[in-house]
């Protein structure tokens, strides 16, 4: 019973692990090829990225560069009067940012009682160069920035020390250096009146680049701290109008450098020496302070950054593609999204707080007037919303005729094929459906945030090659080769579309698909177009040659010197040749063999025996045979036609070596005759047209049999 | 099957139809766009009409599309109480008429979504039920593209499109027995025999000893045990569907499953061939018993009769004995086409002047008739008799058809 029992376990466990497998596989079957296809040709823009002009509106918000239109000089001379204007204004009302770094924590070198930090802090502004040449440290704000953003918007009146550590520090402030306003005046300047922001920048950020403020921050032992309460947090100021030059209204990050001296463990590493047990390295932090649309992110409170080391990147400009897509980067910018939140416990982090003090958020920018009013009336045709960015989107693959489901859970808004960050909801649902026609998407709106995407196999992009459905340009009229006429098409005005919405994709409405090609292939024999299951069969395979075996019957037929038994031989012969299509004269003994095995006992019935030998004794004559093949073949003859007739075989024999002497001049006698021997049976009547056929045409027609092969 | 591109049905009850002209003969007319054409009298000669039965003409009609109309074919399918039916072809269009009592009406009119298609001729097809019972009519139509069609009159649609042949298609037939064989002749040089049920080419006649030019016309004798064809070459050839081979592919044809290309068989070898009858194109050849009518541009219709059983050492027998000639004039361009009535009793042809040769064969053949009408001055390219022999229909290259009736004399007389 036990046993039984068991092995009934076992079987359900099987078979559930079956049935498993059984529905992998299904899921497999569906979306294994075009996803392999996508992720085929992601991978290849990775490598080999290709640039095409098109206007992908959907993807706006990614775009790097903005519309330059050409000024006059007096729209330029009314913007430096504003400008003029605007910097009056803000020194009037000066606001600043007080920043003070309320803690450091090293989590790579907990021991130490009480270190003193030296802390940098960099503006930067947001630009297209700073986000391409350093791809590692301009996504990694990018992200925070996401990160950032999104916290601030949901509730920015919490303090966001989630991570951070209320442990006793005490502080000192010990110097504030100025920022060297001559030289970024003077490139913002230029900024302003070129509006080219890329050329401006420095090519070695470390030369040019000078921290605002230079901070020493010292962190007491963790013990002694929690006794005093006493807090001095570095403090440092940020004037508005500096923030302003440094964005120049196009963003501006913050950056922390922070000097960190980590313990390395000795044991592994290659550094026996005490003093190189402590390393020290810079680590930095980013925070946004200013978006690229000139409104200010970073608002009164509490924030603690995470320290990263600064890299070397390398950085390869054949890599750069409209779509900042690099494989390696985009992976590792996906997982940190993911993995945030175990990488808190390693990470060493900075705290600080914010606070702004008389500052005016629409002094920061000059542009701020014109441009959030740009974002949000794009941001209402396409219904963004800052929401679209976050939220959890589950991707349910429907397979097996929609009756199965498998469902995938990603928190960003990366194409799952082509690892296109499209950052936006209704960028995503765009992309996929025009950039992945093998599948359906639909879009299904839920509760708190979590939208739903079914995705199915889209069933009318089949993977072969179909003939196009339009007959018309596939069925080409009949009028012969004729040269392709010259023409060019000349696109004037733009293209009116109904800017789609979110809700659009909740139904599915595909356009009939067309092939991508309008190829139609035929089969060379009948001309009729290949379906496409057809395409396995070669239609060119070697066919039978009925009618050039009875094209040569006929002609066989048609000699007027050569009697009837000849032709039979012959008409054999060729008959038989014909679809073995020897290439060499190497294959006629095969063939004399096969020929006398197959058609032996027909010619035996026939009586044409002696043709047989005439025959082969011709191919010798011409070189094909052998005098010992010829033997072989003939006793082979012999012994499966004529069993028991061993005295005719000795005197075939006989009568083979008489011919082979004077193969030219067949005999009018049989050598058998000649010799003296007993007539042997085989002289039968049919036997007779060898024997009163001219000498002459016999050769002519037998080498004409022979000359076929 | 290839989807098919959209195949257009006329709306010929609405405003379309105002385009077509309508003239009846001898009373009345009736035309639609204009009132200028008047039909004349006919001329048929007094004396032959007063010895024998004669055809009378009736109405005309003239399709909007100033291009020949190439085909015309009454529907031998059609029920005998119903109103004869007919088609024509030509340009990118098939119509579909009626002939009530003296006149001629649309039915239906089809266009190719193709504007530069040219159809040159028309068949009637038909599909069955289990029982034999008759369910669809169909007609199927090609012509320069090298496409058949086969368009169905109750669904209105264009049922399938056969694809396939190298070149134009001069003539499709369809087997007398079996309602599925059609039978197509090519520009390719060849000729085709089409399931129409699982929609392939089964068949090719054309090869080694085939055709060496244009096919241009084919039929099948009664029994449909041999298929006239003719061409370009001067020849006329006749092809066996008795032997062995051609029997288990159309067998097999039945049986296809559609997984492997079809093994389309290929007949090289014709029972009969002959290039002694005519010393030009051979536009037209027709079944008469056994007998074989064939023309050439050559003025003149030659009946004979192959001779299979004379064979000279291997070759294709190629004897044959002429019975008779029916001459006639003005016919020396090609693509003409003779009619053979269906009760056997005359023979009708058109010649490039716009008249209409009628022979008389059910007694001793002599002299034709001559059917006229001053207005119809262009080349008839084709002539159809009803099913019942009563009506005959002319079309010419000025996409006009016109219709004669067979002169229903008193008993009396």
């Amino acid at each position: 019973m036990y046993i039984f029992r068991r092995m009934l376990g076992t079987g359900k466990d099987s078979k559930a692990a079956q049935a498993t497998k059984n529905d992998y596989e299904l899921f497999l079957q569906a979306f294994q090829k075009p996803t392999q296809i996508y992720k085929l040709l992601g991978f290849r823009h990775c490598v080999n990225p290709l640039f095409l002009h098109r206007t992908t509106s959907y993807l706006k918000h990614r775009r790097t560069c903005t519309k330059r239109t050409p000024k006059s000089i007096e729209t330029m001379a009314k913007e430096l009067s504003k400008k003029a204007t605007t910097e009056e204004r803000t020194k009037s009302r000066e606001g600043s940012y007080k920043i003070s770094i309320t803690d450091i924590d090293n989590k790579s070198n907990p021991g130490k009682n009480t270190e003193t930090y030296d802390v940098q802090l960099y503006l930067r502004k947001i630009t297209q160069r700073d986000k391409t040449e350093k791809t590692g440290r301009g996504r990694l704000s990018l992200q925070h920035k996401l990160h950032l953003v999104e916290l601030f918007e949901n509730n920015p009146t919490l303090p966001i020390s989630a991570v951070a550590k209320e442990y006793g520090h005490s502080f000192s402030t010990v110097r504030l250096i100025k920022v060297q306003s001559k030289e970024i005046r003077q490139a913002a300047e230029n900024q302003n009146i070129t509006g080219e922001t890329i050329k401006d920048e420095p090519k070695t950020p470390e030369e040019e680049e000078t921290p605002i403020a230079n901070l020493k921050f010292t962190a007491n032992d963790r013990k002694s701290a929690a006794r005093s309460p006493s807090k001095v947090p570095s403090v440092t100021t940020i004037r508005c109008s500096t923030l302003a030059k440094h964005s120049s209204g196009q963003g501006c990050i913050m950056e922390f450098r922070v000097r960190l001296r980590t313990a390395k463990s000795t044991a592994k590493d290659n550094m026996p020496s005490k003093k190189k047990r402590c390393v020290e390295e810079w680590c930095s932090a980013q925070v946004v302070v200013q978006n690229e649309t000139g409104t200010t992110v970073l608002g009164d409170g509490s924030y603690t950054l995470f320290l990263r080391p600064i890299m070397s990147d390398s950085w390869k400009p054949s890599q750069v593609s409209w779509e900042s897509v690099s494989s390696k980067e985009e992976e590792t910018y996906i997982k940190s999204d993911t993995l945030e939140d175990d990488d808190s416990s390693s990470c060493s982090t900075i705290s600080f707080d914010v606070k702004t003090d008389n500052c005016d958020v629409s002094v920061l920018s000059p542009k701020k007037s014109s441009s959030p009013k740009k974002t949000r009336k794009s941001g209402d045709g396409l219904s963004l919303k800052s929401d679209e960015t976050k939220g959890v989107l589950m991707y349910n693959f429907l397979y097996n005729g929609n009756t199965l489901q498998q469902t995938e859970c990603r928190k960003n808004r990366v194409c799952p094929w082509c690892s296109l960050n499209c950052s936006k909801l209704y960028s995503l649902l765009e992309h996929i459906t025009r950039c992945h026609p093998r599948f359906k998407v639909t879009f299904i709106p839920g509760l708190n945030g979590f939208d739903e995407l079914d995705v199915e196999v889209n069933e009318l992009v089949s993977m072969t090659p179909v003939p196009c459905p339009d007959e018309n340009c596939t069925v080409p009229i009949f009028s012969g080769p004729n040269k392709r006429e010259h023409f060019q098409m000349q696109m004037l005005g733009t293209l009116t579309r109904s800017k789609r919405t979110k809700s659009d994709f909740m139904v599915i409405d595909i356009a009939p698909y067309k092939a991508p090609h309008s190829r139609l292939y035929f089969h060379s024999k009948t001309y009729e177009p290949i379906l496409p299951h057809e395409f396995e069969y070669d239609s060119e395979q070697e066919e039978s040659m009925s009618w050039m075996e009875e094209r040569t019957k006929q002609m066989i037929q048609d000699f007027t010197d050569v009697n009837e038994a000849e032709k039979a031989i012959m008409i054999m012969w060729n008959c038989f040749i014909l679809p073995k299509r020897p290439l060499a004269d190497h294959q006629v003994p095969g063939l004399a063999r096969e020929f006398v095995e197959q058609k032996g006992g027909e010619i035996a019935k026939q009586g044409l025996v002696k043709n047989l030998i005439l025959h082969l004794t011709n191919l010798h004559s011409f070189g094909l045979l052998k005098p010992e093949e010829l033997e072989s073949i003939m006793v082979g003859f012999y012994n499966r036609n004529s069993k028991g007739k061993n005295m005719e075989t000795a005197a075939h024999k006989q009568e083979k070596r008489a011919q082979k002497h004077d193969s030219a001049v067949p005999k009018h006698e049989t050598p058998a005759q000649k010799l003296g021997t007993p007539a042997p049976k085989l002289e039968t009547p049919a036997q007779n047209p060898v024997t009163t056929s001219s000498s002459q045409s016999t050769s002519q027609t037998v080498a004409q049999s022979s000359t076929a092969v | 099957m290839i989807p098919l591109a959209k195949f257009t049905l006329i709306n010929v009850s609405g405003g379309e139809k105002e385009s077509w002209e309508f003239g009846l003969g001898f009373s009345k007319t009736v035309k639609i766009t204009s009132n200028r054409m008047r039909p004349k009298k006919l001329k048929v000669e007094k004396r032959e009409l007063s010895k024998r039965k004669g055809f009378k003409f009736t109405s005309w009609c003239k399709e909007d599309h100033k291009e020949p109309i190439f085909g015309v074919a009454f529907n031998p399918y059609n029920h005998p109480d119903h109103p004869p039916v007919f088609a024509t072809v030509g340009s990118n269009r098939v119509t579909i008429y009626e002939c009530t009592e003296n006149s001629i009406n649309v039915i239906q009119s089809y266009s190719d979504p193709c504007t530069e298609e040219i159809f040159y001729t028309v068949c009637w097809v038909y599909s069955k039920t289990e029982e034999n019972e008759k369910i669809e009519t169909m007609v199927a139509i090609a012509g320069l593209r090298g496409l058949i069609r086969v368009v169905s009159l109750k669904q209105l649609k264009n049922l399938f499109t056969l694809m396939g042949c190298g070149d134009s298609i001069n003539e499709v037939k369809l087997h007398p027995k079996d309602n599925n064989l059609l039978l197509s002749a090519s520009k390719d040089n060849s000729l085709r025999l089409w399931n129409l049920k699982t929609r392939r080419c089964i068949l090719i006649f054309g090869g080694l000893e085939g055709h060496r030019d244009e096919v241009l016309s084919c039929d099948f004798d009664l029994n449909a045990s041999y298929v006239l064809s003719c061409g370009m070459d001067h020849s006329v050839k006749m092809w066996s569907l008795e032997s062995d081979d051609v029997k288990d592919i159309i067998e097999s044809s039945y049986t296809y499953s559609g997984e492997k290309p079809f093994p389309v068989l290929n007949k090289h070898f014709p029972v009969f061939s002959t290039r002694n009858i005519h010393r030009n194109y051979v536009d037209c050849v027709r079944w008469f018993g056994n007998f074989v009518l064939s023309k050439s541009c050559e003025n003149k219709i030659m009946c004979w009769k192959p001779n299979l059983s004379v064979k000279k050492s291997s070759d294709i027998p190629d004897q044959s004995e002429v019975l008779h000639s029916f001459e006639y004039g003005n016919c020396d361009i090609w693509y003409m086409r003779f009619a053979v009535s269906p009760n056997f009793d005359a023979i009708a042809a058109g010649n490039q002047i716009g008249k209409v040769f009628l022979w008389d064969i059910s007694e001793e053949p002599g002299k034709p008739a001559i059917l006229s009408h001053q207005k119809c001055s262009t080349a008839i390219r084709q002539v159809c008799f009803s099913p019942d022999s009563t009506i005959m229909v002319a079309v010419s290259d000025d996409s006009s058809m016109w219709r004669w009736d067979k002169e229903v004399r008193p008993t009396s007389n």
